[in-house]
């Protein structure tokens, strides 16, 4: 039996449950479609089995690595201008504090799993600065793609010419995952408050 | 305070920040993320004899595995003298499970079992690029390609000397940070993409040159230490596979694992089970004696991997498959409960919403 890489079984399953109506809820708080979203997430299976393609010597695009960005394209697209420049903004303070956990925290991943951390501060910014999903699901993504960009920027001002891969990794990522957590971050927080705002409104 | 000047303020402090540490991690590593050279963590046992002494940043919880098979853990840390006091947890019988064994514990995966007498594929990459050793490189830190890559060259060669086909990658994940990890993660993606038997992440340590100095086979050398992390789900496998590494290299070499640390942190490990991270020797010792080292570990890995404890599996792929298979559902329904009671609003109204439904079912 051929193996089947567990990171497209599990989207695979994501997907296929997505088909049957579960998730309902985090789609409605992202104000995406079950079909919207079912195309995005195929579309990112898909993209699991691109290629990587050099450019030049020192710069290759993995082909798959531009289906999450054009997801958080379609997202940006589609969301009103005040959405756009508050997912701007958590985006550009996910990128910091990532990068000052980078540099500040211990070398090794003990204290706050470098894999997460984006995750963890994107959901948590977007949720206190307009409770968006869409706005974490953003900043998730464009927090460590920025961070990479940043560290790409030191590379080369040090003279250290490599070969950069851009979009590698799939859909598990350090991209794909801090977006997906994000929005599970956001989410948590969102209901947590709810409740709390049920809870006193009863008492009330 | 209106948005476009809230964009504009920010903006501005993202390129005051970005810009200047840009230069400034560009000229030097002015927040390096290790201990400072020189400084070690102490990991003591019971009665306060050292146990092991390492740059690596210790948490309560964590475990070692000593060459004498003791399993310690840690229950109190002291930041200000940097020590690390355990409790003796168990002193461990170590048993050979062969990989072949391993790989149908494996639930969720479906892995080909290795063919008999065919060597496999083992990948090697370096997520700390820079580490290099004092006594060889000058310095413990190269901006690129460090004294690490000489000692993995080494490994990968030692390996593909006795005809295993070594995927070996140099790709950098610089700067030196913590954020590393998450670029090596790419890295490893890459390399499991051509389906490796095992996977190793080749570091050095940095603690005193006699923490990895043994003697062996009348040569000086640096002894091999493996972590593991313990925030992943393939701990359980990575374990047992580190254990039975060591139990092999003790029988071949006695003191050339040094022991096992299994810490807090993913290393990428989630990504593949028999995935692990080698320390070779540590800053102040030689490089030739890490690569002497690391050489005999290559002998160790190919025992085994290809050597007489691994076992055919070609008729137990079925029961591979059964169990990746449930493992799956597993997950599926796992998911499922989960999605379903966000979706309702948590377990009170999923319970409700549930029994309601079969109520219904059942007056149909």
């Amino acid at each position: 039996m051929p193996a089947l890489p567990l990171s497209v079984t599990m989207l695979a399953v994501v997907t296929v449950l997505l088909f049957l109506g579960l998730g309902q809820r985090i789609l409605d708080n992202m104000r995406l479609t079950d079909r919207t979203a079912i195309l995005i997430l195929l579309l990112m299976i898909v993209g699991h089995f691109l290629p990587t393609v050099s450019l030049s010597p020192y710069l290759a695009i993995n082909l798959g690595g531009f289906i999450p960005i054009g997801v958080v394209v379609y997202l940006l697209m589609t969301t009103s201008r005040v959405e756009q420049r508050r997912a701007g903004i958590v985006s550009l303070l996910t990128a910091l504090i990532i990068l000052l956990t980078d540099k500040f925290l211990p070398l090794q991943p003990g204290l706050l799993d470098p894999l997460y951390s984006g995750g963890i501060f994107a959901g948590l910014l977007a949720s206190f600065m307009g409770r968006s999903r869409r706005g974490a699901f953003i900043a998730g993504m464009v927090g460590v793609l920025a961070v990479d960009v940043v560290a790409i920027a030191e590379l080369w001002f040090r003279g250290v010419k490599e070969r950069i891969t851009v979009g590698g990794g799939g859909i598990f990522s350090s991209m794909v995952i801090s977006s997906f957590l994000a929005v599970v971050v956001a989410e948590v927080i969102g209901e947590v408050r709810e409740r709390i705002k049920l809870g006193g409104d009863e008492s009330g | 305070m209106n948005l476009v000047r809230q964009i504009v303020i920010l903006l501005v402090c993202g390129l005051l920040l970005f810009g200047p540490s840009t230069v400034a991690f560009a000229t030097e590593d002015i927040w390096g993320g290790f201990l400072p050279m020189g400084e070690y963590y102490t990991m003591l046992d019971p009665e306060g004899n050292v146990l092991m002494e390492t740059g690596r940043e210790i948490y309560l919880q964590d475990q070692y595995l000593t060459s004498d098979n003791s399993l310690y853990e840690v229950v109190e840390i002291d930041e200000e003298n940097k020590t690390a006091r355990t409790k003796l947890v168990e002193k461990v019988q170590l048993e050979i499970i062969s990989i072949n064994r391993l790989r149908q514990e494996l639930g969720l995966t479906v892995i080909e079992a290795a063919k008999n007498g065919s060597k496999g594929r083992i990948a090697l990459y370096h997520t700390h690029n820079a580490e290099s050793y004092v006594p060889t490189d000058g310095t413990d830190s190269i901006y690129g390609r460090g004294g690490i890559h000489h000692v993995g060259q080494v490994f990968a060669d030692s390996l593909a000397e006795r005809g295993i086909t070594v995927d070996y990658s140099n790709a950098l994940h610089l700067p030196h940070d913590r954020g590393a990890y998450r670029r090596s993660r790419e890295t490893v993606l890459e390399l499991l993409a051509s389906h490796p038997d095992a996977i190793f992440d080749i570091h050095r340590d940095a603690a005193p040159q006699s923490a990895y100095a043994i003697e062996l086979q009348d040569e000086w050398m640096t002894q091999v230490h493996f972590v593991v992390g313990r925030q992943n789900q393939n701990l359980g496998v990575n374990r047992k596979y580190a254990q039975s590494l060591k139990a092999i290299a003790d029988e071949m070499y006695p003191g050339l694992v040094k022991g096992i640390f299994y810490g807090r942190g993913n290393y990428n490990q989630d990504l593949s089970p028999l995935s692990l991270l080698l320390e070779a020797g540590a800053h102040t010792n030689s490089r030739p004696a890490a690569e002497r080292g690391i050489s005999l570990f290559a002998e160790v890995v190919d025992h085994y991997f290809y050597g007489p404890t691994a076992e055919a599996a070609g008729h137990e792929q079925g029961a591979v498959a059964s169990r990746s298979i449930l493992g799956v559902l597993g997950f599926t329904i796992t998911l499922s409960v989960v999605i379903y009671v966000i979706n309702t609003g948590g377990f009170g109204p999923a319970w409700e919403r549930a029994t309601a439904l079969l109520r219904r079912r059942r007056l149909k």
